[in-house]
């Protein structure tokens, strides 16, 4: 039940968040992203497993994720557990020999770093769609 | 337990119900089709740098507009700018394939008009002459040597392009041989009713993909309607690399041969026979040697359509060895297609091939699913910056005709560290979210095709083949679109 719990206020949590705007392209951020170490192999791990279905932390085959709020045991479960949001969606889990814990820990890092990386707001603002 | 405490939950049904509603209704709705009608008539496109962001210290300005279907740039000896114009487009739509001259003032001079045979997917120049690559729908593929004055002779012909996918850009390798794609006749090996979709398999119905070497089949079928016939509930049985409605056996061998499809071949500058360089691609458009010499090509992965649907293939670079076989049909991305993380609602792609040639290598940089990632270059110089560094243009996704997704995809240019796999947005359109322009609103890029540094390496060209929105009827590409930008660092 506590799982149930977590999973339902996290969907509401990222129902509510998803409008705001999920870019932070190098062009589209107002400052350079940190150069730690944990991000900088973040970002390669990220490259290599999240990239292709949320390019650049926006959405693509999957949901955006710079625009969602989890905390770092969420992002973790996930990555995990195929099943984490009540089975809501079909991103793949990931297992340890595909991504290690400190590959995790990386990824993690670097999630979050983009997440609060500032999208310069002249840039980003604006209608969702507003087709011609 | 929930019954039992009520005022406990009581806020549940508000949280799920919000979440019902945000998650429906917000920007996580999946996208649609949008631009209907169905139209290839000309359209106004508002056209504004202003709209188009680069990083700090570049500039972006569009230096031609009005182009029907561009889908590529390539310079002469002297610097002077040239465009291709396709001549035929998703859709099924045909105009005249045209090599263009760009002037200063962004007007255009003809140069050589081509038959119907689009589309003309890319184009290189070298000692004296331009190379076009010939989609070749109707008539098959061919590589066409153009002279600046307009004379042409066919250096290949016959090329296996009537289906998906056609004769892809050129390039010219340091052994003085021409390289080029050759994109593969459907999305996974097998033809399906996606096919007649597309337009060609009425006008071909014995045309199917075709192996480079000897293939074994595992013996896999697939049952569809039959879009040949008009017979209500008609369905047919096809089994892969072989025609549409024929069914294949365990064991069966398919006989390889070349020009094949899926593949990378070459031949020599002064004409001669084609030779396999490397195979097991699904369409490899875009093709460049980096500075180092080493080859590399984009491959647009699996789309979710058709007999045998696959899910979540991203686009791929590959650096191009000699002889490999990269994994088309039953891999994506290195990694086999046969598991859950591929599966559609028609279950897992099962492996069609009872044997593979290898196990495929690994990409050099994996892009976003759906992304059409298409032609690119290498940066050369250090005025531009980014020396290595391959810069891709991605047309942007065809969905819901070809997946779903959560939101636009491609539309840009991304710049892509070849060495570590590292992607970065370099070229890409303002606004709360990414998308072509004509669908948030803007005045900036549409569909970048093609990308390709200036001779001296200061600027980069970018080739934006126009408004194609996919409408219910189908992609809209319309004419009069297109757009040449060009970015320069400051």
């Amino acid at each position: 039940m506590n799982h149930l719990l977590k999973s339902v206020a996290l969907l509401a949590g990222l129902g509510l968040a998803a409008c705001s705007t999920a870019r932070r392209s190098e062009p589209l951020r107002a400052a350079a992203l940190p150069t730690s170490d944990a991000v900088v192999r973040g970002h390669l791990v990220f490259m290599e497993n999240c990239q292709k279905c949320h390019p650049g932390g926006e959405a693509g085959a999957g949901p955006s994720l710079n625009n969602v709020p989890l905390p770092g045991w969420a992002l973790r479960s996930r990555v995990r557990h195929r099943a984490f949001f009540l089975g809501v969606g079909r991103m793949p889990s990931f297992k340890e020999n595909e991504i290690s814990d400190p590959q995790l820990d990386d990824l993690v890092a670097y999630m979050k770093a983009l997440r609060r990386a500032d999208p310069a707001r002249e840039l980003t603002s604006g209608p969702v769609r507003n087709p011609r | 337990m929930l019954l039992s405490t009520p005022a406990r939950w009581s806020w549940l049904p508000a949280v799920l119900l919000l979440t019902t509603a945000s998650v429906t209704t917000s920007c996580y709705k999946l996208r649609g089709h949008y631009g209907g009608p169905k139209s290839f008539e000309a359209a106004a496109r508002p056209v504004n740098a202003a709209d188009v962001a680069v990083p700090k210290g570049y500039k972006v300005e569009a230096v031609a507009q009005g182009l029907t279907y561009p889908t590529a740039v390539a310079f002469d000896d002297k610097g002077t700018a040239y465009v291709l114009e396709a001549g035929y487009a998703y859709g099924e739509v045909w105009t005249a394939p045209r090599l263009l001259r760009l002037e200063a003032d962004g007007s255009t001079k003809e140069i050589y008009v081509g038959s119907k045979n689009g589309p003309w997917n890319g184009f290189v120049y070298h000692q004296g002459n331009f190379y076009i690559a010939e989609g070749g729908e109707l008539e098959g593929g061919r590589i066409l040597r153009v002279s600046p004055q307009g004379q042409m002779t066919v250096l290949v012909d016959k090329l296996p392009s009537y289906g998906d996918h056609h004769t892809d850009t050129p390039a010219i390798g340091p052994d003085g041989y021409l390289y080029f794609g050759q994109g593969g006749a459907t999305n996974s090996g097998v033809v399906g009713p996606d096919n007649a979709e597309f337009g060609w398999l009425p006008r071909h119905p014995d045309f199917h993909d075709i192996p480079c070497r000897d293939i074994v089949l595992s013996g896999e079928n697939f049952i569809s309607d039959n879009p040949l016939t008009e017979a209500k509930d008609d369905k047919a049985t096809t089994g892969p690399y072989l025609p549409f409605g024929m069914a294949s056996t365990k064991g069966q061998v398919i006989k390889g041969q070349v020009p094949c499809t899926g593949a990378i071949m070459r031949v020599p500058l002064q004409g001669g026979p084609v030779e396999l360089v490397a195979w097991g691609l699904r369409n490899p458009y875009g093709l460049a040697f980096a500075p180092d010499g080493r080859l590399f090509t984009t491959d647009n992965g699996y789309d979710t359509r058709g007999s045998r649907p696959g899910y979540g293939a991203g686009d791929v670079l590959w650096e191009i060895k000699p002889g490999t076989w990269y994994g088309w049909p039953d891999y994506s991305a290195g990694q086999p297609m046969n598991t859950s993380d591929y599966e559609t609602p028609k279950r897992d792609p099962k492996f069609i091939l009872a044997q593979h040639p290898q196990t495929p290598p690994k990409p050099a940089a994996i892009f976003g699913v759906h992304s059409s990632s298409n032609g690119f270059d290498f940066s050369r110089s250090a005025a531009f910056g980014h020396v290595g560094e391959a810069f891709v243009a991605q047309f942007g996704d065809m969905a819901p005709n070809v997946g779903r997704v959560y939101g636009p995809v491609g539309y840009k240019i991304v710049r892509t560290n070849v060495q570590t796999g590292a992607i970065e947005d370099f070229v890409v359109n303002k606004g709360r979210t990414n998308g072509p322009s004509s669908e948030i609103g803007r005045a900036g890029l549409e569909r970048p095709v093609a990308a390709r540094f200036s001779p001296d390496g200061r600027s980069l060209y970018v080739v934006d083949f126009g408004q194609m929105p996919m409408t219910e009827q189908g992609p809209s590409p319309r004419k009069k679109t297109g757009v040449i930008w060009k970015i320069t660092k400051e």
